[in-house]
């Protein structure tokens, strides 16, 4: 499949545009927080800050409905055999579908739609719910990689008996739980940050945002292109 | 209650950018015809700028998301070029150029709504723009009329085989008319939707005096219609 249609594929996906303007976001929360410490003349900073903020609320609006994938996805995995997955997924699904919740509150108080009195609560909540939906993850990701090491054990250890299939699967879900890992372990960096545990400055918050952003293009893409 | 299937297809529907373009497009026009309605209903000035705000915001919004379409028209339009039919040629090659324009010009209107780059001639573009559109409008709508003329041949032909087939029930013959009858609606319904969308760039330049009201409810209709179709093709 040619790349040109190939990239119209991706962009007909609300997951590729989407992330790619995340993409562009990070990066402005990135360039602000550099052209501030290079002195940058304030209309240049300005429209870079600009530009982020209506991203961000561009990117809230595509997101609105969200918060139903993550629900049903929550219920989806409260019938998962192993009780450690199960509840790592529940966690995640429901910390996701809170944060979504509350980012539509967020937007709604942006363009001065509604306006909600505790609205720093709402959006630290919101902030707190991604920081557990990530965490969750990334211990998912921890017994992962302790069950797989577990298979590649008896893999090895069934020696010729083992069918070749097994091991290429073997890897493939060794590659994809530690693509997920590093994603999730950058992206948590950014509630980190909002939440004010480790004040990581905008700049190291933007690249990280840029590094997930990227790596879930990469993904989105590989499944377009499929 | 809501089903699971209910559910999941309206994430399938919601998972393309065109399903959830169009339905923040209706909220868009929806907000048009209210602020409208309300301001000759005498509401608050807060009231007005709520849904005026909002308004402006999804429109940014969607353009943030249509911001890489030209490509997709570009690349139908040399499609274009390799249709047989002289007619549909044209006047698929027209609507596609429209369009890639009309999007393109549209890029100039965010950047200058939202600060980032402000050309000096911005009124000119958006004009530019709007003229675009009606022109992939009027192109489409052509081709819809011209299509009909050809439906309505092989709807002769059709017709005249079921005459020869008498009483005979033939599957193959069936399937055909009923295929016809389908195209036939579809091209019905392609060709509304356009003389619809027409209010909207005609009022935008002025060629037309329709008030907001009447432009946020043509907006409406159109984005449901769209809609409609979209979810049609996701959930079949």
């Amino acid at each position: 499949m040619s790349s040109v249609a190939t990239f119209n594929k991706f962009l007909h996906t609300t997951t590729g545009r989407e992330k790619m303007c995340r993409l562009v976001q990070y990066f402005s929360r990135f360039y602000v927080f550099y052209l501030t410490r290079q002195g940058a003349p304030k209309d240049v900073i300005t429209k870079w800050a600009g530009l982020k903020g209506h991203l961000g609320n561009a990117r809230k609006f595509f997101r609105l409905a969200k918060n139903v994938e993550f629900a049903t996805n929550a219920i989806k995995g409260l019938s998962i055999q192993d009780p450690v997955l199960r509840a790592t997924t529940v966690l995640k699904q429901v910390g996701m579908f809170l944060y979504y919740t509350t980012e539509a509150i967020n937007l709604m108080n942006i363009i001065s739609f509604r306006h909600d009195s505790n609205l720093k609560d709402i959006t630290r909540l919101g902030q707190k719910c991604w920081f557990i939906a990530l965490s969750a993850s990334l211990v998912s990701g921890v017994h992962k990689f302790n069950v797989l090491k577990e298979k590649r054990q008896r893999l090895v250890a069934a020696g010729e008996k083992a069918d070749p299939a097994d091991a290429k699967k073997l890897t493939k879900d060794f590659v994809s739980a530690r693509y997920q890992f590093i994603q999730d372990a950058c992206d948590i960096v950014i509630p980190t940050s909002g939440l004010g545990i480790i004040s990581f400055d905008e700049g190291v918050v933007g690249i990280a945002g840029m590094i997930t952003s990227a790596m879930a293009i990469r993904t989105q893409w590989n499944k377009v292109s499929a | 209650m809501v089903t699971h299937q209910q559910v999941e297809a309206l994430n399938r529907f919601l998972h393309t950018t065109y399903g959830r373009e169009r339905t923040c497009r209706l909220i868009q026009y929806f907000s048009r015809f209210y602020v409208f309605y309300i301001t000759r209903q005498g509401a608050s000035i807060k009231e007005i700028q709520r849904w005026t705000d909002l308004k402006n915001h999804i429109s940014n919004a969607r353009k943030f998301f249509r911001l890489l379409k030209p490509v997709e028209f570009a690349q139908t339009a040399i499609k274009t070029l390799g249709t047989q039919d002289e007619v549909l040629r044209a006047t698929g090659f027209l609507k596609q150029l429209g369009m890639f324009l009309y999007y393109t010009a549209e890029v100039f209107v965010l950047s200058n709504s939202i600060g980032f780059y402000r050309p000096a001639n911005i009124q000119k573009i958006t004009d530019f723009g709007q003229k675009a559109w009606l022109l992939g409008l009027a192109a489409s709508m052509l081709s819809g009329l011209y299509k009909f003329q050809l439906l309505g041949i092989r709807s002769h032909v059709l017709a005249k085989e079921r005459l020869a087939q008498g009483e005979k029930s033939d599957q193959d013959l069936q399937s055909r008319e009923l295929a016809l009858q389908r195209e036939k609606f579809k091209n019905s319904y392609q060709l509304v939707q356009d003389a619809l969308d027409c209010v909207i760039p005609s009022s935008a330049l002025g060629w037309l005096p329709a008030d907001e009201g009447f432009v946020g409810l043509v907006g409406v209709v159109t984005s449901l219609m769209c809609m409609n179709t979209q979810w049609k093709s996701v959930n079949p």
